[in-house]
C-alpha cells in the first residue's frame, strides 16, 4: 500500500468517524424530541383528563344538588318581607 | 514510516482499518434503514402526530366534549345538553367522526383540532333541565323540551327530556327516544302561544286599538267550520287584552277578518315560520299561501295549521323583547338574521298585558314575569286527536327588561284530561326556571329593591 493511499485512508476513516458522530448526535436529538413530544402528548392528555374531571366535579347539576342538600333555597323563595 | 517504527505489521493495520470501516459502514447502513433520509428538510415529529379532536366549550369555557388523546372522547357534564352536543361514531378502540348534533355539525372544524365555543350557559342549562325533569315527571309527558334564549337570540339553554348521555350505550335511531333533539327537530303546533305575536302585529298595523271593545261569542263560523273557545262563555265585550287574558280563539278569529290572508302569511314568514332558521333545526311546516282559505287564516291566529320546532317558537317569541327577530345562534360571536318586526311600544304593551294576566302557576311572588300559555291538540290524519295535547308556555324573565325568553313544551301528557293544559302543566316549569334564573342573576324582588 502506498503512503498516499494510507494517508487518504486515514482521512476517510476520520471523516467517517466524524460523520458517524454527527449522525449519532442527530439521532440522539431526534430521540429526545420524540421523547419530549410523547411527554407533551401525555401531559396534554393528563391536562384534558384533569379538565374533564374538574368539569365533572364542579358541574352545575352537582352544584345545584349540593345547594339543595345544604338547605339553600332559590332567592325568590327567600321569605322577603 | 511510523507504523514500521512502532513494530506493527502492515497486516494488522489493514485488518483493523477494514474492521473499523465495516463497523461504521454497518452503523451507517442500519441508520439509513431505520431513518430513511428525506429529500426535503424534516418538518419535525409533531407534524406527523394525529391531532386530538377539538373541544366543544360552553360560553364560560366549561368543556362539554373533549378528547384527551386522538380517538378518545369524553363528555364531562354527562347528559347535560346531550342531544344538542350529539355523538360520534364509536369503535371498540375509540371514537370517530360526528354523527349527530353539534358533533356532526362542526365535525370538520373539530377534526382539525379546533375548539368550538357555544353560547350555552351550563348553569342555565342545568336549571332548565332540573325544572323540565320535574315538569315532565309531574305531567307524565312523552317528552319535554325547554329552550332559553338571550334577547340577542343566543341559545342559553336547550333542554330535552328524556335526556341523553352521549357516552352512554345508544339504541337504534328511531327506536331510542333519547336520540331525538326535540327542541330543534320535532315539529309541534304552537297553539295559543302565538296569540301575543299576532296581537302585537295587529296593534302595530293599527288594525286594533288597545281600548277597542269587541263582542266575542263562545263560537263563530269561519268558512265551513266553527271556531270555539276553550270553555263556554256568554257573548262578552272584550278588549284585545281581555282576548289575550282569556286566550280566546274566537276573539282572534274575529280579528283575523281585518287582515288579508296574504298579509298574515307574510307576517308568519318574516318570523321564520316557513324556513329552516338554523342548520340543526328541522324545517317548519307552513302551508303555502295558495292552500290557505279563511279557515286556515283564522286558525293561524291561534297557532293551528302550521308546525315548527320549539326553538323556532322561542326565537319568534323573543322578538317581543326588543321588537327585533334574531335567528337562534349557537356559536359565540356568530352572526344571524336580524329583522325588525315590531316597534318597542307594541312589544312593551304586549308584555305588560301578559304580566297583568299571567297564568297563576307561572307567577313568582315579588317579581314581574310575562308569558302566555298554550294547549295545542296533536294533529292526526285528517284532524286532531281529541285527547292528546301539547302543553306549552312561552314567557319572559323578567317582564320589564327581559334577560331571557323561555319556551316550555310538554308533549302528550298522561294526566287526567281536565289537567292537560299549558296553564296547569307547562306554566309551573316556567316558574321553576324563573326562580332559578332570578337567583343566578341575583335579582331581588321588586319590593326589596
Amino acid at each position: 500500500m502506498s503512503t498516499t493511499a494510507l494517508r487518504w485512508g486515514y482521512l476517510l476513516a476520520i471523516l467517517l468517524v466524524l460523520l458517524a458522530l454527527v449522525g449519532w448526535h442527530v439521532q440522539r436529538q431526534r430521540q429526545e424530541e420524540a421523547r419530549l413530544v410523547s411527554e407533551k402528548r401525555a401531559l396534554l392528555a393528563e391536562k384534558a383528563a384533569l379538565e374533564a374531571e374538574r368539569a365533572r366535579r364542579t358541574s352545575p347539576e352537582r352544584l345545584l344538588r349540593w345547594a339543595k342538600d345544604h338547605g339553600f333555597v332559590p332567592l325568590p323563595e327567600g321569605g322577603w318581607r | 514510516m511510523a507504523v514500521r517504527a512502532l513494530g506493527i505489521s502492515k497486516g494488522w493495520v489493514v485488518g483493523t482499518f477494514t474492521l473499523v470501516w465495516l463497523a461504521i459502514f454497518a452503523y451507517g447502513a442500519w441508520m439509513l434503514v431505520r431513518f430513511t433520509p428525506r429529500l426535503w428538510p424534516d418538518p419535525g415529529l409533531g407534524y406527523q402526530l394525529p391531532v386530538p379532536r377539538g373541544r366543544l366549550l360552553a360560553r364560560d369555557g366549561t368543556p362539554l366534549a373533549l378528547s384527551p388523546k386522538p380517538g378518545a372522547r369524553v363528555y364531562p357534564l354527562g347528559a347535560l345538553a346531550g342531544q344538542l352536543i350529539g355523538y360520534t361514531e364509536r369503535f371498540p378502540k375509540g371514537y370517530g367522526r360526528g354523527l349527530a348534533g353539534l358533533e356532526a355539525r362542526y365535525d370538520a372544524v373539530l377534526a382539525r383540532g379546533e375548539d368550538v365555543r357555544l353560547t350555552l350557559d351550563p348553569k342555565i342549562q342545568a336549571l332548565a333541565e332540573t325544572a323540565l325533569l320535574k315538569g315532565v315527571e309531574a305531567a307524565r309527558a312523552r317528552w319535554g323540551s325547554l329552550v332559553v334564549l338571550s334577547p340577542e337570540g343566543e341559545v342559553l339553554a336547550s333542554a330535552n327530556v328524556p335526556r341523553l348521555d352521549p357516552a352512554s350505550r345508544r339504541g337504534a335511531p328511531g327506536k331510542d327516544p333519547r336520540l331525538t333533539n326535540y327542541a330543534w327537530r320535532y315539529l309541534i303546533e304552537p297553539g295559543s302561544t302565538v296569540k301575543p305575536l299576532v296581537a302585537a302585529w295587529l296593534l302595530e298595523r293599527g288594525l286594533v286599538r288597545p281600548d277597542e271593545v269587541l263582542e266575542v261569542p263562545y263560537h263563530v263560523q269561519v268558512g265551513d267550520r266553527w271556531v270555539r273557545d276553550w270553555r263556554w262563555h256568554p257573548v262578552e265585550r272584550w278588549t284585545l287584552a281581555d282576548i289575550l287574558a282569556h286566550s280566546s280563539n274566537v276573539g282572534m278569529a274575529l280579528l283575523s277578518e281585518r287582515v288579508k290572508k296574504r298579509e298574515l302569511h307574510a307576517f308568519l314568514t318574516r318570523l321564520g315560520f316557513d324556513q329552516r332558521v338554523h342548520p340543526l333545526a328541522e324545517r317548519p311546516l307552513l302551508p303555502p299561501l295558495k292552500r290557505w282559505g279563511p279557515v286556515e287564516k283564522a286558525n293561524a291566529t291561534f297557532g293551528q295549521g302550521f308546525a315548527l320546532p320549539p326553538v323556532q317558537l322561542a326565537a319568534a317569541m323573543n322578538a317581543l323583547v326588543t321588537g327585533v327577530y334574531h335567528a337562534p345562534k349557537l356559536v359565540l360571536g356568530q352572526k344571524g338574521r336580524e329583522t325588525r318586526i315590531f316597534s318597542e311600544a307594541s312589544v312593551r304593551w304586549i308584555r305588560s298585558t301578559l304580566t297583568r294576566h299571567l297564568s297563576p302557576r307561572a307567577r313568582v311572588p315579588g317579581y314581574a314575569l310575562a308569558g302566555k300559555t298554550g294547549t295545542a291538540q296533536i294533529p292526526t290524519r285528517g284532524g286532531y286527536d281529541p285527547e292528546r295535547v301539547v302543553a306549552l308556555f312561552a314567557g319572559f324573565i323578567p317582564a320589564d327588561r327581559p334577560r331571557a325568553t323561555a319556551v316550555v313544551v310538554l308533549y302528550d301528557p298522561q294526566v287526567p284530561l281536565a289537567d292537560r293544559y299549558g296553564s296547569k302543566l307547562a306554566a309551573p316549569v316556567f316558574a321553576e326556571l324563573a326562580k332559578g334564573l332570578l337567583s343566578y342573576w341575583g335579582l331581588l324582588p321588586e319590593r326589596v329593591k
